[in-house]
């Protein structure tokens, strides 16, 4: 459309005076003061976000802020065994004796390192992947794309599964099983985003000016990709917690007595539903967890889409 | 006898993020029945957002501040949806700029005018005629739009056919609900320039067959003095003039319309600038800089069958020359450019350049070589990463090709904004704030960054607007001078080839039909083609239209 408001640009400014940070950086306040109008203005996306800040508050300092430390390592104290939620014990306690409400808050580390990692691990085998495979093309891009649909015919968790199976329980196979398992949705969308973009005019002009390839990766097609990147690591955040707790479930992942929301349950099973907030709380902390994250991958996809950047 | 369409200080305000832009500020325009009517105006004038505002599809979170529209009496500033369908298509219709992407690729034409028609006689209230009495109808129109054969068109798709029939095809099915005013947006602009005059010719012969009133908007006043009689002029949202077509081409009252008027290129004025580049050029025979021997690209289908792109092209391009390419799309011209810097690898045939072959090419030294030889595309609005800065943007070749330090980088960025005229605040900004002639400036920086001896620009005005245009092209002229270039000069547009080109190929389906001296070629063309292409050029000039 024609009508297209143009942001004026004042030209008037000339002096040999240096610019201001703000004068040097207004695009850039701009475009991020436009993103906080909109992410703003959506309940659910700040919804997301204050419980994603909830989250990695608690990641960071629930063990300075907990008032039994000690239930994370397993201490015993069998006088105070399966407690109701009281205003001692406000999450009730566990079969050992252990303050729930201290071991959910102490669990938010253990899940937010999960998430990071497995996240982490997959995008960048999955990006590095996905933007070979876009930007070659030919076979490479065949075997890539062809071992990316082995990954993804198989259903990722039990993959993992057995991956984990064969190298032992435990939290740290259990995030590597994972993460092994993860990748394939990254080269995916990073395949397609990339075969789109090499087509653009901006590409064929750095090659013009005699860019190399990997140049070209790093400086042209790897930014144009972070938008659909990022919403998907920040919704795949809260798949991972949520596939490690489900491993944990099942006694593959973290092993008692550490403080894993996943595990936590799976002990907690056994005492349903007398002893009800023995598995409530850790459960409504993986959902509140995977909910924060989801509703804010949905946010930021609101205002990352192109066809917003007009406003 | 009121008027057919009444718009009545009109205002229409855009709420954007950084608060309402004022699009439309006060417009005054009344139209009668019979009448032609053309708006001219820039990218950006708000004559786009005028004509949607009377068909009702005007932007997103746009408000209506004051004024009205009325329609054969009917006021349908706010009209609510349900009564716009009874206007829109069937009372008031609108033909788009581009027929590329208007017309549904997964239906026949027939299909897709009979199902307009039958929707038509749905919203009239009336019962839907018979599939036979729509083919009928259907045919009827396609014959008036001057398409041959409209039988066997009915059944063929839009890839078969080009796309000065689609528009035709547009036209038919906008006038399929007998309409009271066709609203024509830019219906030339995506077209070739025989093409173009045809069209024009078709909705002149309409308008007297069908007493047709039309509303014509573009940013060329030749094909605006071509069809409309009477004429308003857009400048940032106001008619600054409005008038009979011939009084306001003749006698431009405001000041805007005089400098619009001045920067069309004129295809029939022989260029002052010849007399002067030849007291200062050389008298000396100059060597070659470029040369192309044999240059053919051959394209193979997945069918098998092959298509030649260029066919056996020999050129020679002197240094210090302005060499021009001409044709219309489809000619092999951007291939023929990007071959001849390696972009797109030549099937066969030999590029020289400076003396040293360089088709045989690759890795290290070829991206060497690319330092000399410089491009700059059609399109400035992608030809920029969105996402760096333009002080990124034109520090870019330098941080690849050489062992600049940040610093120095960033001084000879600030350097090459004063030399493209640009302030250098404007290097901590991103292409989507800069206007169009600014981005192509930007690109002309990037492209000249290592001091390169040659220019190849693939239409590097044809995505501005004309008062842009004019200004870049004088840039480049001086440009050139300054720092000792040698231009390839890709258009389609043959009013600026003659004001800037020495040198001439023209050419047709991927071979060259003619080639010499600019001025011979244009005051003696050998060829048939080049004369029509001339011929078709002219028409649509407004010196041919000032002297009618």
């Amino acid at each position: 459309m024609t009508a297209h408001p143009m942001t004026p640009i004042d030209t008037s400014v000339e002096d040999t005076r240096p610019l201001t940070f703000r004068e040097r950086h207004a695009s850039q306040i701009r475009q991020w003061r436009l993103y906080a109008h909109m992410f703003r203005k959506s309940f659910s996306s700040m919804l997301g976000l204050s419980l994603v800040v909830l989250f990695l508050l608690l990641a960071a300092i629930g063990p300075l802020i907990v008032p039994y430390p000690e239930a994370a390592s397993g201490a015993i104290n069998m006088s105070a065994k399966l407690q109701p939620p009281s205003s001692t014990y406000w999450f009730g306690t566990d079969e050992m004796g252990a303050d729930i409400f201290s071991r959910v808050i102490i669990g938010a580390r253990t899940s937010l390192w999960i998430g990071v990692v497995i996240t982490g691990i997959a995008a960048i085998v999955g990006i590095t992947l996905g933007i070979i495979a876009g930007y070659r093309g030919g076979w490479v891009r065949a075997v890539i794309m062809r071992v990316t649909e082995l990954f993804l015919a198989v259903p990722g968790l039990a993959l993992a599964l057995a991956i984990v199976a064969a190298l032992g329980p435990g939290i740290t196979n259990c995030v590597l099983a994972l993460a092994i398992v993860w990748w394939p949705g990254y080269v995916r969308l990073v395949e397609a985003k990339t075969l789109s973009i090499k087509e653009e005019l901006f590409i064929e002009s750095a090659r013009s000016i005699g860019a190399k390839t990997p140049w070209i990766l790093w400086h042209h097609i790897l930014p144009n990709c972070m938008s659909p990147i990022i919403v998907k690591m920040s919704m795949d955040m809260g798949m991972a917690i949520l596939s490690a707790a489900s491993l944990g479930f099942i006694g593959l992942g973290a092993q008692p007595p550490s403080p894993e929301w996943g595990s936590m349950i799976s002990v907690a099973r056994t005492y349903m539903p007398d002893w009800w907030w023995y598995s409530l709380f850790p459960g409504a902390a993986i959902f509140l967890t995977v909910l924060g994250f989801n509703l804010l991958g949905d946010g930021l996809r609101d205002i990352l889409d192109p066809r917003s950047r007009d406003r | 006898m009121t008027a057919l369409l009444d718009i009545k200080n009109y205002r229409l305000d855009i709420g954007t993020f950084d608060g309402p832009v004022h699009v439309l500020k006060g417009i005054n325009l009344s139209v009668n029945r019979g009448d032609t009517l053309g708006i001219v105006g820039e990218s950006g004038s708000g004559k786009t957002v005028l004509v949607r505002s009377v068909l009702g599809i005007g932007p997103r979170n746009s408000k209506v501040v004051e004024g009205s529209i009325s329609f054969g009496g009917q006021d349908i500033t706010n009209l609510p949806e349900k009564d716009w369908t009874k206007i829109r298509g069937i009372r008031i219709s609108m033909i788009f700029q581009d027929p590329m992407t208007y017309l549904n690729p997964l239906f026949t034409i027939g299909r897709q005018i009979s199902d307009v028609i039958a929707a038509h006689e749905k919203a009239a209230g009336a019962g839907v005629s018979s599939r036979a009495a729509r083919r009928a109808r259907t045919e009827e129109l396609l014959d008036q739009v001057g398409l041959p054969n409209p039988s066997m068109l009915f059944s063929q798709y839009p890839h078969q056919l080009s796309g000065g029939m689609r528009q035709r095809i547009l036209i038919a099915m906008a006038l399929a609900g007998k309409p009271d005013i066709l609203i024509a947006d830019e219906p030339t602009t995506a077209l070739d320039v025989t093409v173009q005059a045809q069209v024009l010719d078709l909705i002149n012969s309409l308008v007297e067959k069908l007493n047709l009133t039309v509303i014509m908007i573009s940013h060329d006043i030749g094909a605006i003095a071509t069809v409309a009689k009477r004429c308003a002029v857009m400048y940032k949202g106001e008619i600054v003039e409005q008038g009979m077509t011939q009084d306001i081409l003749n006698r431009p009252q405001h000041e805007y319309t005089q400098r619009l008027l001045a920067a069309v290129p004129d295809i029939d004025v022989e260029p002052e600038r010849v007399a002067a580049q030849a007291a200062d050029a050389k008298p000396a025979k100059r060597s070659n800089l470029l040369e192309a021997i044999d240059l053919k690209k051959v394209y193979r289908s997945q069918s098998g069958t092959d298509f030649t792109a260029v066919n056996s092209i020999s050129l020679a391009v002197k240094t210090g020359e302005i060499f021009g390419v001409v044709g219309e799309s489809g000619s092999g011209k951007s291939t023929l450019a990007r071959m001849l810097m390696r972009l797109i690898e030549p099937t066969s045939g030999d590029i020289i350049f400076d003396g040293q072959n360089i088709s045989g090419l690759s890795g290290e030294p070829l991206r060497q070589m690319r330092r000399h030889m410089q491009f700059v595309f059609q399109n400035p609005h992608s030809a920029l990463n969105g996402r760096h800065t333009i002080g990124d943007a034109i520090g870019e070749p330098l941080r690849i090709q050489t062992n600049m330090s940040r610093r120095d980088i960033e001084a000879r960025a600030e350097a090459l904004l004063d030399i493209v005229q640009l302030p250098k605040m404007f290097k901590y900004r991103y292409p989507h704030e800069l206007s169009g002639g600014q981005k192509q400036r930007v690109c002309i920086a990037r492209a000249i960054a290592l001091n390169p001896r040659l220019l190849i620009l693939d239409e590097p005005t044809s995505a501005l607007d004309i008062s842009v245009q004019a200004q870049v092209l004088d840039f480049l002229q001086e440009l050139r001078s300054e720092l000792n270039l040698t231009y390839v000069f890709i258009s389609h547009n043959l009013a600026v080839i003659r004001q800037i080109c020495d040198h001439t190929i023209v050419m047709k389906r991927g071979e060259i039909v003619e080639q010499g001296d600019t001025e011979q070629i244009f005051l003696s063309p050998r060829e048939e083609y080049t004369k029509a292409l001339i011929e078709s050029g002219r028409k649509t000039s407004q010196a041919a239209n000032l002297q009618v």
